[in-house]
C-alpha cells in the first residue's frame, strides 16, 4: 500500500511541475508548483517526517507561494486577462490533480504511515532538530541570516530609483 | 556555539562588522574604510596574542584557512582602493560598493575555510550573492545589467546542482563533514552511483564558479560587463576560494572515478579557452578567457597527491591572482567618466603616453603567459612539476602547448602598447591607493619569480 501510494504521489509531483513548466499564465503556473509542493509534503509524511511534512506545506505551499503571487500580481496584473484559457474542460487538470492530492492525504491520515514501512531511522522531534539547528549548525544559520541581510542590501540598491543617486562629497 | 569559539571566529566577524558599518560611513571614507578593514582582518589572523585553540563548527580556523583569508582580504582591500576611480568617474555609490566587496570576501574566506558541505554551500552562496549585485552594480550600463543576467541564471543553476549534489553525498555516505564524506565514499569499492552522483553535481558547480570549460560560457560577458575591479575580484578572489575549498578540503581526487573528469575539464579548459582567446581585441574578454586556461592549469593541482597539491597549487593562485588584480586594476585606471578602454586600440603608444603603465602592464602580460624572470613562470613551473609526480604527461604536454599558444594573444596588446605612437594626451595621473596596489602587485609578481622561497615558506604553512 505505501509503495503503491509513494508512486501515485510521485507522478502526481511529476505532472504538476510538468504542468507548471508548460503554462503560460504564471498564475496557473504557480497554482501547479503550489499541488508539487503539497504532493512532496505528503511524501514526506509517508516516509514518516510529519514535521519536515507540516513545515512542507506551512512554508513553500503556504508563505512562499503567497510571495510569489504578489510579484507576479505587482509586476503584471493585466496578464490574467490576456492569458485566460478557454474551453470546456480548462478546469479538468488542475480539478484532477487536487482530488488526487486529497484522496491521497485522506488514505495517509487512514493508515499510520511508520506502521506501513516508514523509515523509523530517521524520525526526528522538534527537540532534537531544534537542538541541531542552533547548536550544532548555529554557525550555518548566523551565515544564512548574514546572507539574508546582504540580498536586502543589494536589493535595495538595485531596485532604487536613479536620481537617488549620492550626494556629491 | 559558546564564547570559547570567539577568536578562531574573529575574521569572519570582523569583515561582517566591517561590511555593516560601512554602510553608515560618509561616502568618501566607504571605500578607504574596505581596504583598512581588510589589513584589520589580517591582524586579526595573524596577531600572535589571540589564539584560537578551540575551533569553531563548519568552518577551520588552521593555517590553510588562515593564509586563504589573508590573501581574499587583501585581494578585497586592492579592489577598494581600485574601484574609487571608477566609482567617482561614474558617480556609484561607494558605501553600497564597499559593503559588497566585504561581503564577498566574508564569503570566500567561509567557502575557503569550510570543513563541511553546508558551511561550502553557505560560503559559496554569501559570495555569489555579493557578486550578482556588484557585476550589475553600475545600473546605468545596459551591459552591466546584461552581465549581471547573465551571471545570475548560470549562479542559479550552480546552486541547484550543487544543493542536489549535496543532498544525493549525504544520502550515501550520512556525513556533511568534508574530508570524511570525501574518505567515506571512497572506502566503498565500487564507489555507489548515488555517491558518484553527487560527487560530480558539487565538481559542476565549483566548475561553474570556477568558470571551467565546458561550464565557461558566462565568462566573457560578465567580464566585459562588470566594472573593472569587481572583474578582477572575480577572476582572483573568487574563483581562487573556489579552487582553494576543492584542494584544501575535497581531495576529491581520491575518489578514482573523479579523475578523468577533473582531467577533462582540464584539458577542455585548456583548449577552448586558448582557441577562444586567439582572436579577441577587447582586453576584458581576453583576460576571460586566459583566465579559463589558467583555472585549466590549476585544476592540475587537484590532480597531483594532496600535500604537493596544496603547495604548488596556492603558490600558482598567488601569482596568477597578483597578475590578474593588476591588469584589471590598470584598465580601471585607466578609465575616464566616459567608461573603461576595452579595445586593444586604447593601447596604441601607452609606452609613450604612460611609460610606468606600459611597463606594468607589459610584466603583469609577460608574466601571465609564464615568461622566466617573473612569477607566472615559477607557478607553472611547481604546477607542472606536481603535475608530472602524478603521471599526468599528457595534461603536462596539453599544459605547455597551450601556454607557448598563448604568447600569442598575451603579446598582441604589448606591441600595440610600445608600436603606434598615434593618440594624444597622457590620460589621467595614477592616485595613491592605485599607486600602493600596483607596487604590491608587481613586487609580488617579480619577487615570486627570482626568490620564491618566502612564498613557498607561506603556502608550506598550509598543510594539514
Amino acid at each position: 500500500m505505501a509503495t503503491l501510494l509513494f508512486y501515485i504521489l510521485a507522478a502526481i509531483v511529476l505532472m504538476a511541475v510538468l504542468l507548471c513548466l508548460t503554462r503560460n499564465n504564471p498564475v496557473h503556473a504557480v497554482l501547479y508548483l503550489v499541488h508539487a509542493l503539497f504532493g512532496l509534503a505528503l511524501l514526506y509524511f509517508l516516509l514518516g517526517a510529519p514535521m519536515l511534512a507540516a513545515w512542507q506545506v506551512i512554508l513553500y505551499a503556504g508563505a512562499i507561494m503567497v510571495l510569489f503571487l504578489f510579484v507576479i500580481m505587482l509586476i503584471d496584473p493585466d496578464l490574467f486577462e490576456k492569458k485566460a484559457s478557454r474551453g470546456r474542460f480548462r478546469w479538468l487538470p488542475v480539478g484532477f490533480l487536487s482530488g488526487a492530492l486529497l484522496a491521497c492525504g485522506g488514505v495517509l491520515i487512514m493508515m499510520d504511515p511508520l506502521a506501513a514501512g516508514g523509515i523509523v531511522r530517521y524520525r526526528l522531534s522538534p527537540r532534537a532538530f531544534g537542538r541541531a539547528l542552533f547548536d550544532e549548525y548555529g554557525l550555518a544559520v548566523e551565515i544564512l541570516s548574514l546572507i539574508l541581510l546582504f540580498a536586502a542590501v543589494g536589493a535595495f540598491h538595485l531596485g532604487r530609483r536613479h536620481k537617488g543617486k549620492e550626494d556629491a562629497s | 556555539m559558546t564564547w570559547d569559539m570567539l577568536p578562531a571566529l574573529l575574521p569572519l566577524l570582523a569583515l561582517f562588522v566591517g561590511s555593516v558599518t560601512v554602510l553608515f560611513l560618509p561616502a568618501r571614507r566607504a571605500l578607504p574604510f574596505g581596504a583598512w578593514c581588510g589589513l584589520l582582518v589580517i591582524g586579526l589572523i595573524w596577531w600572535p596574542g589571540i589564539s584560537s585553540e578551540v575551533p569553531a563548527p563548519l568552518v577551520s580556523s588552521g593555517g590553510f584557512a588562515k593564509v586563504c583569508t589573508t590573501l581574499w582580504a587583501l585581494i578585497g582591500a586592492a579592489t577598494c582602493l581600485l574601484a574609487n576611480r571608477c566609482c567617482l568617474n561614474r558617480r556609484l555609490e561607494r558605501r553600497e560598493f564597499a559593503a559588497l566587496i566585504l561581503f564577498a570576501v566574508f564569503g570566500m574566506a567561509i567557502l575557503s575555510a569550510s570543513t563541511s558541505l553546508v558551511s561550502l554551500f553557505l560560503g559559496l552562496e554569501a559570495m555569489t550573492l555579493a557578486f550578482y549585485v556588484l557585476v550589475a552594480f553600475n545600473r546605468e550600463n545596459p551591459t552591466g545589467a546584461e552581465a549581471g543576467l547573465k551571471y545570475l541564471l548560470p549562479g542559479f543553476l550552480a546552486s541547484a546542482l550543487l544543493s542536489f549534489g549535496i543532498a544525493l553525498v549525504y544520502a550515501a555516505t550520512g556525513s556533511f563533514d568534508l574530508p570524511e564524506a570525501v574518505l567515506l565514499s571512497a572506502a566503498v569499492a565500487p564507489m555507489s552511483s548515488v555517491a558518484l552522483l553527487g560527487w560530480a553535481l558539487i565538481l559542476s558547480a565549483a566548475a561553474f564558479k570556477a568558470s571551467l570549460a565546458p561550464f565557461h560560457l558566462w565568462t566573457p560577458d560578465v567580464y566585459q560587463g562588470a566594472p573593472s575591479p569587481v572583474a578582477g575580484l572575480l577572476a582572483s578572489g573568487s574563483k581562487g576560494a573556489v579552487i582553494a575549498a576543492l584542494l584544501g578540503s575535497m581531495p576529491l581526487a581520491l575518489l578514482d572515478p573523479m579523475r578523468p573528469l577533473l582531467a577533462g575539464l582540464a584539458a577542455l579548459s585548456m583548449i577552448i579557452g586558448t582557441f577562444a582567446a586567439l582572436p579577441q581585441t577587447n582586453i576584458k574578454r581576453m583576460l576571460a578567457y586566459s583566465s579559463v586556461v589558467h583555472m585549466g592549469y590549476l585544476v592540475l593541482a587537484l590532480l597531483a597527491d594532496q600535500q604537493t597539491g596544496i603547495q604548488a597549487g596556492m603558490f600558482y593562485v598567488i601569482t596568477y591572482g597578483a597578475a590578474t588584480v593588476a591588469a584589471f586594476g590598470l584598465v580601471a585606471s585607466m578609465s575616464d567618466s566616459g567608461g573603461e578602454p576595452e579595445n586593444y586600440a586604447a593601447l596604441d603608444g601607452l609606452a609613450r603616453r604612460s611609460p610606468w603603465r606600459a611597463g606594468l602592464f607589459t610584466c603583469v602580460l609577460l608574466s601571465l603567459a609564464g615568461f622566466p624572470p617573473l612569477a607566472g613562470f615559477m607557478g607553472k613551473f611547481v604546477l607542472f612539476g606536481a603535475a608530472l609526480e602524478s603521471g599526468y604527461l599528457w595534461l603536462v604536454i596539453l599544459a605547455l602547448l597551450s601556454s607557448l599558444v598563448s604568447c600569442y594573444y598575451y603579446l598582441r596588446p604589448i606591441i600595440r602598447m610600445f608600436n603606434v605612437a598615434s593618440k594624444e594626451g597622457g590620460g589621467a595621473p595614477v592616485n595613491g591607493g592605485e599607486r600602493l596596489v600596483f607596487a604590491l602587485c608587481a613586487a609580488v609578481i617579480l619577487i615570486a619569480g627570482t626568490y620564491p622561497a618566502p612564498f613557498f615558506r607561506l603556502v608550506a604553512n598550509m598543510l594539514p
